[in-house]
């Protein structure tokens, strides 16, 4: 009874000793015997359903902001005009008068859609300049509209588990979402959506797991590979213990400590059971501490059990002041991230010393991201200026192969970008085991 | 089938339903369908291929170097058994025309 009314694809179940059969699989549907009796909904239902909840069609994604049919778009459209500068005459007024004066960016381009300039001259003399970033504001115009469409969303349903025989693949985006069964992903907006969320628990995930891209060869260092074969050991012992319950009562979670946390705090909880399925047998706890890390003000600490195997906790404050509630600290289980933290900043580099101060005697790895070449330079200057001669490199400073995919504009300045986890490096405090005199 | 399919599901997942159904449908001939069984329920094409694409190089040379051991084997095979001519098995005599006439026409 059960296998006649089961509906599932021939090809699927053929290939299936290979590929695993997922446990939370929301993308099969069962028709039961039961259902082939009731009675179909009306068909002007349905599609005046759809109708009401598409605002905007697939085919039909590129509109400009100003006549966008959602009205997010043109809100966004309307601050921009607001807060923006129209670059053409910055350059012109800064030229002659030595002060840069503006006019609101009131001229939509006709190819990205976003208000880039004053007016049509202005549009076309900065032509040049504007075309390296139209493709990417194009693009974010697709995509911003695609996600606000009201379809439905199936790229964000994720996977669950998998078997441990199906090893991921850490080389790229492409790489790892074929060998994660990420089914839900069939195109490149599919993609961009899914790594811009998914880039901050993937990329932890990528630091630890076994099968890193960080290698000796490709520029993790031997000091890195220290410290990264300490976590390992650790995730190895998690592994091993599996089976038996006393063991693993024995046994101290990973605990991942997310710094300076601001978009990634505000996740989904269940975007960090992506991390944890690529562990699947370490329980972790992933600490979020910084001063933006709740939205809300009413707690100053609050909980989340994810799974059995995941918690995620909430501090705000800075972490050198609230750094007694996690000391003392192992670099076995322990390890740092800081998601763009813009140590390099001038309004930043104040801050972040005395928590660096704090992390580099912990003596735990630290990873940092940057959102493009320029800022993580930038960061890596100021860090080895301040502190060069009490730290290590763990892994040198590169581009991360889990970056998100996506561009994000200022609304300031539409030339200005940002790519969430551009690159990233790694550090550790100095560590000497004999002293010679 | 189809329309059965169609009117069970929900509306977000009619369009997905109704195009793997039809993509099958319509798939003719042996290849299409072995492409599809290859790479399962991951319908990206492209993402795939690109991900392929670093290990191609690597993939062609470990195969050609595998032939080539293959190949050598077998012909160093060949050239190692080649020098057995056969001298200490003594040649049997020629038979004569009577008996080679014979031998053909009982052979059919």
């Amino acid at each position: 009874m059960s296998s006649g009314s089961r509906f599932v694809l021939p090809c699927a179940r053929r290939v299936s000793a290979g590929l695993p059969r997922l446990a939370e699989r929301s993308t099969r549907r069962f028709i039961s015997l039961k259902s082939l009796f009731a009675p179909p909904p009306a068909a002007g239902d349905s599609a005046a359903e759809t109708k009401a909840r598409v605002l905007v069609k697939q085919d039909d994604l590129f509109h400009q902001l100003s006549k966008s049919p959602i009205k997010e778009m043109r809100q966004k459209g309307l601050m921009i005009q607001d807060h923006g500068c129209c670059p053409t005459c910055v350059r012109e007024t800064s030229v002659n008068a030595g002060q840069a004066a503006t006019r609101e960016p009131l001229f939509e381009c006709p190819d990205c859609g976003y208000p880039t300039h004053c007016s049509e001259e202005h549009w076309a003399a900065d032509k040049s300049r504007h075309s390296e970033q139209c493709g990417y504001l194009r693009e974010s115009n697709e995509d911003e509209h695609d996600l606000r469409s009201g379809r439905t969303l199936r790229e964000f349903e994720f996977p669950s588990a998998q078997l441990p025989e199906v090893v991921v693949n850490f080389k790229s985006w492409d790489t790892f979402l074929y060998t994660r069964s990420f089914t839900n992903v069939e195109s490149a907006r599919a993609m961009r959506h899914v790594s811009k969320v998914l880039t901050y628990p993937i990329t932890i995930g990528a630091a630890l797991h076994q099968y890193s891209p960080f290698t000796l060869g490709s520029g993790l260092t031997p000091e890195g590979l220290k410290s990264m074969t300490a976590l390992r050991t650790t995730i190895k012992e998690h592994e091993l213990a599996r089976s038996e319950k006393e063991l693993q009562m024995q046994q101290m979670p990973l605990r991942i400590f997310v710094l300076g946390a601001r978009a990634e705090a505000m996740l989904p909880p269940h975007l960090y059971l992506q991390l944890s399925y690529l562990l699947p047998h370490s329980s972790m706890m992933v600490y979020f501490v910084g001063p933006e890390s709740i939205p809300t003000a009413d707690e100053t600490r609050s909980t989340i059990a994810v799974s059995p195997r995941l918690a995620l906790k909430y501090h705000k404050g800075y972490f050198h002041d609230v750094i007694w509630n996690f000391a003392p600290f192992d670099p076995f289980t322990d390890v740092f991230f800081l998601f763009s933290p813009g140590l390099g900043h001038p309004k930043g580099r104040g801050g972040w010393q005395p928590t660096i101060e704090k992390l580099l005697e912990t003596k735990c790895p630290i990873f940092a991201t940057g959102f493009h070449q320029a800022d993580m330079d930038n960061d890596v200057a100021a860090l080895t200026e301040d502190f060069g001669s009490s730290m290590d490199w763990l892994l040198k400073p590169q581009a991360n192969p889990f970056a998100s995919l996506k561009r994000d504009f200022g609304i300031r300045n539409l030339s200005e970008w940002a790519i969430a986890n551009w690159g990233i490096y790694g550090f550790r405090g100095k560590r000497y085991e004999v002293q010679r005199k | 089938m189809l329309s059965l399919i169609r009117r069970q599901t929900s509306v977000g997942r009619e369009v997905y339903r109704a195009a793997t159904i039809s993509v099958r449908n319509a798939s003719s001939g042996p290849e299409i369908n072995k492409k599809q069984a290859l790479y399962g329920d991951y319908h990206y094409r492209e993402s795939i291929e690109r991900g392929r694409r670093s290990y191609t190089k690597r993939n062609v040379l470990t195969a050609l170097a595998l032939g080539g051991v293959v190949t050598g084997i077998y012909f160093y095979s060949l050239k190692a058994v080649r020098q057995e001519d056969y001298s200490d098995i003594p040649m049997p005599p020629e038979p004569s025309a009577e008996q080679k006439s014979r031998f053909e026409s009982t052979d059919k």
